[in-house]
């Protein structure tokens, strides 16, 4: 009886002005977080490059800042707001979450935890868990992932505990494509970095500030040629690639290379 | 100020754009705006209207209000040079519609010299064996190494072969110009010698007013058409002179797109109201500040940025240069250029070559800059 007496005592009366405050300062964050998780990427996705990403990665940081925000004022309407208080709720709220909703509450502190530590982004290309695309938003429990395919993956937050993240450009523009050229051993070694260069730098999509580099390897029945540059924009790396690829091969057969015959990894 | 102060050749790396702190802030804050407003349609565009019962002056009223420059007057600081280096090469940069061209094809003319033909589509894609056959023993001046290579795989090899000849002195002495947005990308590509490059520095905001002003030949006062200012300064007027700062920052100090500029933006007066002729109104032209707005569809996809970067690298491309230049077909090429010619993006020169408008190359810059593609770099 007493126990329930002092558990009672935490919390302030509960009158109808209460009630209407709190429900007004969920709205308000409610509107808010629904017009900063529209404007924002609209805005962004008429930009382009490093503006574009930073736009982009703000969203689930003024979500954030939205959500604590209206928990710190609806606090006080709640709780009488003292550590005692505090302590008794919260570790109550813990406590429950920790037994019955232990997934649910990992992704979501997982969720935080992204968004301070900023694994990944919006507008970032990453993998987890052996998926690979477009990271189009970053929900409070889980990552939503676009694959080239157009596909839409939802990842939970808390995989990020367990799993390896790949992040491809990380909050910046530039991402590095590789196209890859097999040809016979005894071909020129030079010629085909020279074409293959020059391949790179044909390709409207190339970004040519930023370094080509032709990595070589021999490898078992051939030899290897990673032609490595970086896109305008992340988003044209399959357009790129492709283009590297076709100009690449066409340009090797013009000039009398051949490519290898045998497969290897 | 004399003539030539107006056209100063220097080395590169004392290039500088013109600069005017107070002013750049709202010329940027400007951009910005415009670019919100195309955003958010909303907003609304602010049009001019102050102005709607001025007419635009025809291009035969126009040539008795501006006479057209001399720029053979400029020419004497290039034949110094070539005094100087005469044994060797050295490379002018030229700004898109700085004017440095112009003064340098009057120099070219009075001079006399031999000036080398740039290589066919065919020379260009078999490395330039013919091309280089045909070198002239005299000297000899290359006006566009835009012009001389193309941005396709076999495109570069010519280019390769000229920087060896060059390097190795087998040429004899000559002169060679290069757009600034082919000089920007090919630094990114080859060592090019940028500590022998000269180009004619960016017009300062006094010496493009002084240049404008000289141009004028016309007792027509010119006023800002929205706040009644004089548009060149006088001692008189405390606020003269404030658009032609605005605008040698708008062109980045490129004098003859500030002299486009400026001829596309003069209004005046009905001409048949005669009545009035003597009045001191009818004595007035009219300039309006607001510059050119260019719409660029989103419809192509990347086709219309890859073309126009193209066309600006190569300082204006045939057809021919262009299919073999870009993977996509035919239809999709010709149509986006057609299109872009009614938006008075392009135009065809009598040559057949696409080239962007002069009204338009700010605006083409932007649009290709805020998309990450390399601009000239010589601008900022």
């Amino acid at each position: 009886m007493m126990e329930t007496e002092k558990l009672s005592s935490i919390f302030n009366q509960m009158d109808i002005w209460t009630l209407v405050q709190l429900l007004v300062i969920a709205s308000v964050a409610g509107l808010l977080i629904s017009l900063s998780q529209r404007v924002l990427p609209f805005l962004a996705n008429h930009l382009f490059g490093r503006l574009r990403l930073l736009l982009l990665a703000s969203v689930p940081l003024a979500r954030l800042f939205i959500l604590v925000t209206a928990f710190c004022l609806a606090i006080p309407l709640i709780v009488e707001p003292s550590l005692q208080n505090m302590v008794a709720l919260f570790g109550s709220i813990g406590l429950a979450l920790g037994f019955a909703l232990k997934d649910y509450a990992s992704s979501l502190i997982a969720g935080i935890v992204a968004v301070y530590e900023m694994p990944y982004r919006n507008g970032d290309w990453v993998e987890i868990a052996g998926t690979y695309g477009e990271v189009r938003h970053v929900g409070m429990r889980t990552v939503q992932i676009v694959t080239p395919d157009d596909t839409v993956v939802f990842i939970p937050h808390l995989k990020i505990w367990q799993e390896l993240v790949f992040n491809a450009n990380s909050g910046h523009p530039h991402l590095q494509c590789v196209a890859s050229f097999y040809l016979m051993p005894q071909e020129n070694g030079s010629l085909v970095r020279q074409i293959l260069k020059d391949v790179a730098y044909a390709s409207p999509y190339l970004n040519p500030t930023l370094p080509v580099v032709v990595v070589v390897t021999e490898k078992f029945g051939g030899t290897e040629y990673k032609l490595k540059a970086y896109p305008i924009d992340g988003r044209q790396q399959f357009q790129f690639i492709s283009d590297l690829s076709v100009l690449g091969m066409k340009s090797l057969l013009g000039a009398g290379l051949s490519p290898a015959r045998i497969p290897f990894p | 100020m004399t003539d030539s102060s107006y056209f100063k050749l220097v080395p590169l790396h004392d290039f500088c754009l013109p600069h005017e702190s107070g002013v750049e802030v709202r010329l940027r804050a400007s951009v910005w705006l415009k670019r919100l407003k195309n955003l958010l349609p909303f907003l609304g565009k602010s049009s001019f209207e102050v102005g709607h019962e001025l007419g635009k002056i025809s291009s035969g009223r126009l040539k008795s209000f501006m006479r057209e420059e001399d720029w053979s007057s400029y020419t004497k600081q290039i034949s110094n040079i070539w005094g100087q280096k005469k044994p060797g090469i050295f490379c002018i940069i030229d700004r898109p519609f700085s004017g440095g061209r112009e003064i340098v094809r009057a120099w070219v003319r009075e001079e006399n010299l031999l000036e080398i033909c740039p290589p066919s589509l065919e020379q260009i894609l078999e490395g330039g064996d013919s091309w280089f056959a045909a070198w002239p023993d005299s000297p000899w001046v290359l006006d566009g190494l835009e012009k001389c290579f193309l941005r396709h795989p076999q495109g570069f090899q010519i280019l390769r072969n000229l920087l060896g000849k060059i390097f190795r002195g087998e040429l004899g002495p000559g002169l060679i110009v290069c757009n600034s947005w082919s000089w920007s990308f090919l630094s990114q590509m080859f060592p090019l010698p940028a500590h022998e490059a000269l180009i004619f520095q960016a017009q300062s905001v006094e010496s493009m007013a002084g240049w404008l002003q000289g141009l004028c030949k016309t007792s027509h006062t010119i006023r800002n058409g929205h706040t009644g200012e004089a548009v060149f300064r006088n001692e008189t007027e405390e606020n003269s002179g404030k658009d032609l700062q605005k605008l040698c920052l708008y062109t980045q100090g490129s004098a003859r797109l500030a002299w486009h500029l400026f001829l596309d933006r003069l209004r005046s007066r009905p001409e048949n109201s005669d009545a009035e002729e003597n009045s001191s109104d009818q004595k007035t032209l009219w300039w309006m500040n607001s510059y050119p707005e260019i719409s660029f569809s989103e419809q192509g996809g990347l086709l219309p940025a890859f073309l126009l970067n193209l066309i600006l690298l190569h300082g204006g491309l045939s057809e021919s240069f262009l299919l073999k230049a870009l993977n996509f077909s035919e239809a999709e090429i010709l149509g986006e250029l057609i299109r872009m010619k009614s938006a008075r993006i392009l135009f065809q020169n009598e040559g057949k070559q696409w080239e962007v408008e002069p009204l338009a190359y700010l605006s083409v810059r932007e649009y290709l800059g805020s998309r990450g593609f390399l601009v000239d770099r010589m601008s900022s």
